[in-house]
């Protein structure tokens, strides 16, 4: 039996007589929304079906990638191809005693897909929990439940590093863009291995490659395909790859030149001829083309890049001296003494391997800017590996904030009572323990920025020259990418300009896109002017208050001259949310005193020089939350990778 | 870590979660788990177990024929797929009782559960005496606690970011059999004043575990009150009047003691797998001898068992 007040023993014993009749009930009768399948989401499904919870929701966009079996305990490898979140459902239903008595539904949707998942949508659970890998996504998650009034626990992981923070616009607490974050990426290993878009996606990439070639045991690269297994499916490469460890092995350089060919054209002939004949790329924004056989013939009679008496690490390479030096490495590695096992970024093969490959699956791919010896290191030493550790702390943290909000909805009768703020807490995991011993902080739960313009519906300061930016600019670079707007409808002294979504006109205010902003009805956008921004599929409301402005200071890092979209947008901006620093002790966590954004669930986590090269600026008001949570560098974290 | 065995005597809700951590990471699992299935994990969070024989009928063993006896049997093969790289996973060939200190030698990490206190003293004393870490680990409703011993000889790398420093060795090492002796009061710090409640608690359930060779329930919480109370009396008097030990405290323990929930497994077994990884890698300053972690609050710290 599974219902609560059972006599006998049951898998839910435990939580009955920990939690009380009372509890367990509420447990079992709430709606819950999981936002996300991955590593943290596989996680939260697994301990919502063994501590009671019947009725959940999954949305996610993702199908199961063979790189995703070492984290997200749900998978199996006759899973792969198939959506995440209708996996994770069915494997999470058997997890239960009686699975007549679940619910668990697969969404396998974008969560940014407004004519799905709005605000009503949300409005029918009692709670939702995040486990995203994007900002995008968190921040539109965080947007519909301050509308829906369902309160939200959202997390994040960082290598050993991870938070915890409970989200309700009622109980008067910091929502998810409360805080103002330096930039951090994250990209899904699907997206490595399959569908790169960015120079850093062929980075991770190489230094996957790297491990495979090098590695002491080459089932721990993510690029591993095991072709011993009775139903494997063949793989394009790695015979050459074997071959070439057995050649390296053997220290027989004539095998290992023969090999390392047959590696160049297995990568980025074979595969990828491959993965086009599967059709994978049959939707994608870009389809990648085979390295062209010439590149690689003309590559025997070039001249490795780094072999040359002019070479500057700054140099960009070729694709055929990109294939010159490939080879060259894996011949240097079969006489040299000592190969690093896995990659350093200071170990100069390691980095001319991963320079020379990423740069070839760039090419592949159409992806630019190509890199040089000198920036790709510099990439490829803010990578930070997703711990699956990590990820068991911070679900587990998140169910238990999710009987604290149960509680006090239980108690109060209400979704949240306001009273949120007295039942949870924010909290932050930690590798190395602080000065007084712990692993995990908990402090109350922050107050909202007084400048969000998310949650407070604050005046949001914009200086930019009005005079270079049309409607059309205003709307992509800004309100849609800065300010994180879906449909906006832009009004001007009570006069609308410009709307979108369902039932809006917006061919009847087309006419204003390529109009410079002073040219605009109602007087248009000059210095002074006051615009108001809606968006009802987030029910939020903004306005901006425009500043003119021609002069611009530059940093150090500037090197662009051009101001055309120059622009400043002062207060709170829509990012990231925080890694909080306990109050009662110095972090003595080794990672200096900065801490990055911790932003992802299950992947891989690049740390970037935020917007270094940007057009634009941002300044931050050291009030309110923000200057509470001090950030810790985790540049290049020196963690143990476990993939 | 890929040559690293862990044994795991006693897999439950907790020690599935750290052996799930590790064995994703590519670290060899052995099972030591006699006790008999499904019975013994009818209420245990443990979901390393099938899934097909969750669906018990009133809570009794399902009525079809059983096709594996032992929880260690049952876990085997899901085990062996949540990491087909590691191939199979080994059964340990004894009971409990006759694991032999040469059988346990060969682990570089022993993680054990519901483990009376004279064997946990045996096993982990074997167990560092050949190089090894033992981990002792439990929850109790919404506490966890975990006593460990990383051997004596035991050096690691402390970090400043992600530089690693000369090896060390441990400021102050205390054995397991040291740390089980403590008397309750000694158990404090500047930041303890008083004695940890989740090692309160774990100390009363192992005495009461030693004695009766069995965890306390509601049926046994009046035993589990006197002879609390009268342990108490005897090692450690001071604390008497502490609430953690009035009737209704330890009642309400022992109502607890074999609860176990989900989450805090799976906090405490992520923060104890780190451990584990740290003590193989001997990277990074290992907790030293006790993880506590309180569900209620969700604070985890790591805190010294000192007699002195």
């Amino acid at each position: 039996m599974t219902t609560a007040s059972s006599s006998v023993p049951h898998l839910l014993s435990g939580m009955e007589a920990t939690l009380g009749t009372n509890m367990l009930t509420k447990i079992q009768s709430s709606k819950i929304l999981l936002v996300g399948a991955g590593g943290i989401g596989c996680e939260l499904l697994k301990n919502l079906a063994l501590t009671g919870f019947r009725h959940v929701q999954v949305i996610d966009l993702d199908t199961i990638d063979v790189s995703n079996l070492n984290r997200q305990l749900l998978f199996r490898s006759q899973h792969v191809g198939m959506p995440k979140c209708t996996v994770a459902c069915q494997v999470a239903t058997q997890m239960v005693q009686d699975p007549s008595l679940v619910s668990y539904t697969a969404h396998h949707g974008n969560v940014c897909d407004n004519d799905t998942f709005n605000v009503q949508f949300v409005q029918q659970f009692d709670l939702t929990l995040n486990a995203l890998d994007n900002v995008v996504a968190r921040r539109r998650v965080n947007r519909l439940c301050l509308a829906a009034g369902v309160p939200l626990i959202e997390a994040g992981t960082t290598g050993y590093l991870g938070q915890v923070n409970v989200i309700d616009k009622e109980s008067d607490v910091a929502c998810y863009e409360c805080q103002t974050q330096e930039t951090q990426k994250v990209y899904p290993i699907c997206t490595i291995r399959s569908t790169p878009s960015m120079p850093v996606h062929t980075i991770v990439w190489a230094k996957e490659l790297y491990k495979l070639l090098f590695g002491d045991k080459v089932e721990e690269s993510m690029l591993f395909e095991d072709t011993t297994a009775p139903d494997a499916e063949p793989s394009t490469y790695m015979s050459a790859v074997l071959s070439f460890r057995r050649a390296r092995a053997a220290r027989d350089s004539d095998v290992v030149r023969t090999a390392a060919g047959e590696v160049v054209t297995k990568l980025f002939v074979d595969e990828i001829q491959k993965q086009l004949d599967m059709g994978r790329y049959k939707t994608a924004r870009k389809t990648p083309a085979v390295l062209p056989t010439s590149v690689i013939v003309d590559a025997t009679t070039t001249v490795p890049p780094t072999a040359k008496p002019s070479y500057r690490t700054t140099d960009l390479w070729t694709p055929t001296e990109c294939v010159a030096e490939f080879i060259a490495c894996l011949e240097n590695a079969a006489t040299a003494a000592t190969v690093l096992p896995s990659f350093d970024k200071d170990d100069t093969l390691a980095m001319r391997l991963v320079t020379a490959s990423s740069n070839l699956r760039s090419f592949v791919f159409e992806i630019e800017p190509l890199q040089s010896f000198y920036s790709a290191k510099g990439i490829a030493g803010n990578i930070i590996p997703a711990i699956a550790t990590t990820n068991a702390i911070a679900a587990g943290l998140q169910i238990l904030q999710a009987f604290q909000v149960l509680r006090a909805q239980l108690e109060t009768g209400t979704k949240s009572a306001g009273k949120l703020g007295e039942y949870c807490s924010y909290i932050n995991c930690l590798r190395n323990s602080t000065r007084n011993g712990l692993f995990l902080t908990a402090s109350n739960l922050e107050k909202p920025n007084p400048r969000c313009f998310v949650c407070r519906n604050a005046t949001v300061p914009l200086a930019l020259n009005v005079n270079n930016w049309t409607l059309q600019d205003l709307l992509q670079k800004l309100i849609k990418k800065d300010l994180g707007f879906e449909e906006p409808t832009i009004t001007l002294d009570g006069d609308i300009v410009w709307e979108e979504g369902s039932d809006a006109d917006s061919e009847a205010f087309a006419v204003n896109l390529p109009k410079l902003l002073p040219q605009l009805p109602c007087g248009g956008i000059q210095h002074g002017t006051v615009l108001r921004i809606e968006d009802f599929s987030q029910d939020l409301t903004v306005d901006v208050a425009v500043t003119h402005q021609t002069v611009w200071e530059r940093g150090d890092e500037e090197d662009d001259d051009d101001d055309t979209y120059q622009y400043v947008l002062k207060g709170s901006k829509p990012t990231a949310s925080a890694l909080h620093v306990p109050s009662n002790g110095a972090l003595n966590n080794g990672v200096g005193t900065k801490v990055e954004e911790a932003e992802d669930d299950d992947d891989i986590v690049v740390v970037m020089a935020a917007d270094a090269k940007g057009k634009r600026n941002r300044e931050t008001n050291g009030d309110g939350p923000v200057n509470k949570r001090q950030k810790m560098s985790i540049l290049e974290a020196d963690v143990i990778e476990i993939s | 870590m890929s040559q690293a065995k862990v044994l795991y005597i006693h897999v439950t809700g907790l020690s599935a979660e750290i052996l799930k951590n590790l064995v994703l990471a590519g670290i060899r699992a052995v099972l030591c788990d006699p006790r008999p299935y499904p019975d013994a994990v009818v209420a245990s969070p443990n979901f390393l177990l099938p899934c097909a024989d969750r669906n018990f009928t009133d809570g009794q063993s399902n009525p079809k024929k059983q096709k594996y006896l032992t929880v260690a049997e049952a876990m085997q093969p899901v085990v062996e797929e949540l990491n087909p790289l590691l191939g199979s996973c080994e059964i340990s060939p004894t009971s409990v009782d006759e694991l032999s200190d040469k059988y346990v030698s060969q682990f570089s990490i022993v993680i054990a559960s519901q483990l009376p206190k004279t064997d946990a003293r045996r096993i982990a004393k074997a167990t560092t005496n050949a190089g090894g870490k033992f981990f002792l680990a439990d929850t109790f409703g919404m506490m966890g606690a975990c006593a460990l011993d990383l051997g004596s000889k035991h050096i690691y790398r402390p970090e400043i970011g992600k530089t690693l420093l000369d090896p060390t060795p441990l400021r102050r090492y205390i054995s397991l059999d040291e740390v089980l002796d403590c008397p309750l009061d000694h158990a404090t710090n500047r930041f303890h004043k008083t004695p940890p409640p989740a090692w309160v608690q774990y100390r009363c359930l192992l005495e009461y575990g030693d004695k009766n060779k069995s965890w306390p329930s509601e049926l046994s919480a009046e035993v589990f009150f006197e002879q609390t109370r009268s342990w108490i009396k005897e090692t450690a008097p001071s604390l008497l009047e502490n609430e953690l030990l009035s009737e209704t405290s330890l009642r309400a323990l022992a109502k607890v003691a074999t609860s176990e929930v989900a989450p805090v497994c799976s906090v405490l077994g992520g923060i104890i797998g780190n451990e584990v990884i740290k003590a193989i890698s001997g990277k990074g300053e290992p907790a030293n001898n006790a993880v506590l972690f309180d569900g209620t609050t969700c604070k985890a710290w790591g805190f010294l068992v000192d007699p002195l």
